[in-house]
């Protein structure tokens, strides 16, 4: 699935209202549940950010770099309140953000269907 | 799914020991839990396949109120899942009403927010029963471990503050909150509308359709913006206009990008967030993208 | 007040039972005595309903030869309604949600038919 993507070390599907991991593959380890409610916290700021009205379309992806990770997130059946988020932790060395974004982006819709 | 937490102190006792009981004996039958809100939690071979409550929306209603199945979908899948003696799961995704993947996610977090809403509740008693009794209609298959079910509740208490007291205080928007343009992210304004001071956190929750837990959650979030009061219990509010606005968050926006950190202030302990990710206190970039176009925020 | 104190039992009630999001008393001849709705529902038009239902329900109780009636109860998509006969002169009726807890409702429901009929059968209000 999306760990076939060179550099991702963990992936999870991850419910943006209460944060819950609905679904994971990897090497997730445990602290990874509180991991996944900063994303889905993320996942509402980030969809508040543009401000009412959702002026430039709905919330897509976000991610966020740090010196040797690049965390990947893409918002599936965005719908205000509600959704989920497809999470990828790549390691920055072996991956690429681009790659894994058009890769990530992908493999979205099948998870869900 | 990461390794289950064992001791989830916050969840009531007897319900832990009642879970991970069923769960090791291989239970294929039902846990009926006595208490308010008390429930029903469902078992094959030691999964958990379903659970239900009166204190949280189930799969059918939340299916419903959100929209993503009619009825005439619903009751045609039923009807042809009766006839044929087919599962209802297979029903719904083989008539297009609702993609495996989403099914199996949505039933995933029903059962979640049915365990938490009785696991935030009190718990009395319990027993197991092993006779095939009313199975749910749709359940989860495989099911879900005990195990990770506990840590997820343990979770979910933990992240919430202890705004409201429970999910049975009635909940009111404060004087003055009700003014045009708030966000409408997070439901916050079906919720404004509804909060009349009569319903429940468990109420509104079955009213719109969400969880109770992220009914919750959103409640703790008005709550600390100053836009929701619990309601003593007593003579309803007359619930306020239809065309419920809400006070400006522009303070909340514009520090979303600039304020990653911060925005973790819902979470009760911010120990147990510190070093969960690999994030320094400086992150190099926090890039979003939406619909159309691209927006780049702040690097420290 | 025996208004206030009926009022308080169904208050009760609803306290009691998680899922009931409104209550109401008529008299038989569909006259509100009472009503806890929130303003979700027309209370002169639930309780016109309510006493033509349970007149009806009794009725098909009578018919079907299975003696009294002891409550009536619709399931729809949104959720339940349920009608008890209080005393011999009244009829409650609770709306609740999908998530009524029927099983504390009926263990419930007894007592406060008991203390309304009572309340009602005492000194005119």
């Amino acid at each position: 699935m999306v760990l076939a993507v060179d550099g991702v070390q963990v992936a999870a599907l991850v419910d943006i209202a209460t944060g819950t991991v609905v679904r994971s593959a990897g090497d997730a380890g445990p602290g990874f549940a509180d991991t996944a409610a900063c994303v889905a916290e993320e996942a509402r700021a980030c969809r508040a950010a543009p401000g009412p009205g959702s002026p430039g379309g709905e919330l897509d992806e976000f991610s966020v770099m740090t010196t040797s990770r690049i965390h990947l997130a893409r918002v599936l059946n965005g719908r205000p309140g509600e959704g989920l988020v497809l999470f990828a932790d790549l390691d920055k060395a072996r991956g690429n953000l681009a790659l894994a974004s058009l890769r990530v982006g992908e493999v979205a819709a099948a998870v869900v269907a | 799914m990461g390794t289950p937490d064992h001791h989830a102190d916050n969840v009531p006792g007897p319900l832990r020991q009642a879970l991970l009981g069923c769960a090791a004996d291989r239970l294929s039958g039902v846990l009926r839990v006595a208490g308010r809100p008390g429930g029903t939690v469902h078992f094959s071979d030691g999964g958990i396949i379903a659970a239900e409550t009166p204190g949280a929306p189930g799969l059918e209603v939340i299916l419903f109120r959100s929209g993503r199945v009619d009825e005439l979908g619903w009751d045609a899948a039923f009807a042809a899942a009766a006839a044929t003696g087919r599962e209802m799961r297979n029903e719904l995704i083989g008539r297009e009403l609702v993609g495996a993947g989403e099914l199996e996610a949505l039933s995933r977090l029903a059962i979640a927010d049915a365990v938490f809403a009785m696991a935030y509740g009190t718990v009395e008693d319990y027993r197991t029963e092993t006779s095939a009794s009313a199975a749910p209609m749709v359940t989860l298959e495989p099911g879900d471990e005990a195990g990770w079910l506990l840590a997820e509740t343990s979770r979910r208490i933990r992240s919430l503050s202890p705004f409201a007291g429970r999910a049975h205080a009635r909940i009111a928007m404060a004087p003055g909150a009700v003014r045009p343009g708030l966000p409408v992210s997070g439901g916050r304004d079906k919720l404004a509308a509804l909060a009349d001071g009569r319903r429940t956190p468990r109420d509104l929750a079955f009213a719109l359709g969400r969880g109770v837990y992220a009914t919750l959650l959103e409640l703790g979030r008005m709550q600390a913006d100053g836009l929701m009061i619990v309601a003593d219990p007593g003579p309803a509010r007359p619930a306020e206009a239809a065309a419920a606005g809400l006070p400006p968050a522009a303070a909340d926006s514009a520090e979303a990008i600039e304020s990653l950190p911060r925005r973790r202030r819902d979470h009760a302990s911010a120990a147990v967030r510190a070093g969960t990710r690999d994030l320094p206190a400086a992150f190099r970039l926090l890039r979003l993208r939406y619909g159309e176009g691209t927006a780049s925020g702040g690097a420290k | 007040m025996t208004q206030d104190a009926v009022l308080g039992e169904m208050r009760s009630l609803r306290e009691k039972v998680a899922g009931i999001t409104g209550t109401a008393v008529a008299s038989r001849d569909g006259l509100i005595i009472r009503e806890d709705t929130g303003g979700a529902v027309d209370p002169d038009n639930l309780a016109a309903l309510s006493a033509a239902w349970l007149s009806v329900a009794q009725r098909m109780s009578t018919e079907a030869g299975q003696g009294s009636l002891r409550e009536a109860m619709t399931r729809s998509s949104g959720g339940w309604v349920a009608i008890y006969a209080v005393a011999a002169s009244a009829v409650l009726v609770l709306i609740g949600d999908e998530g009524l807890d029927i099983t504390t409702l009926r263990s419930e429901s007894r007592k406060a038919l008991d203390a309304i009929g009572a309340l009602l059968s005492g000194p005119e209000e």
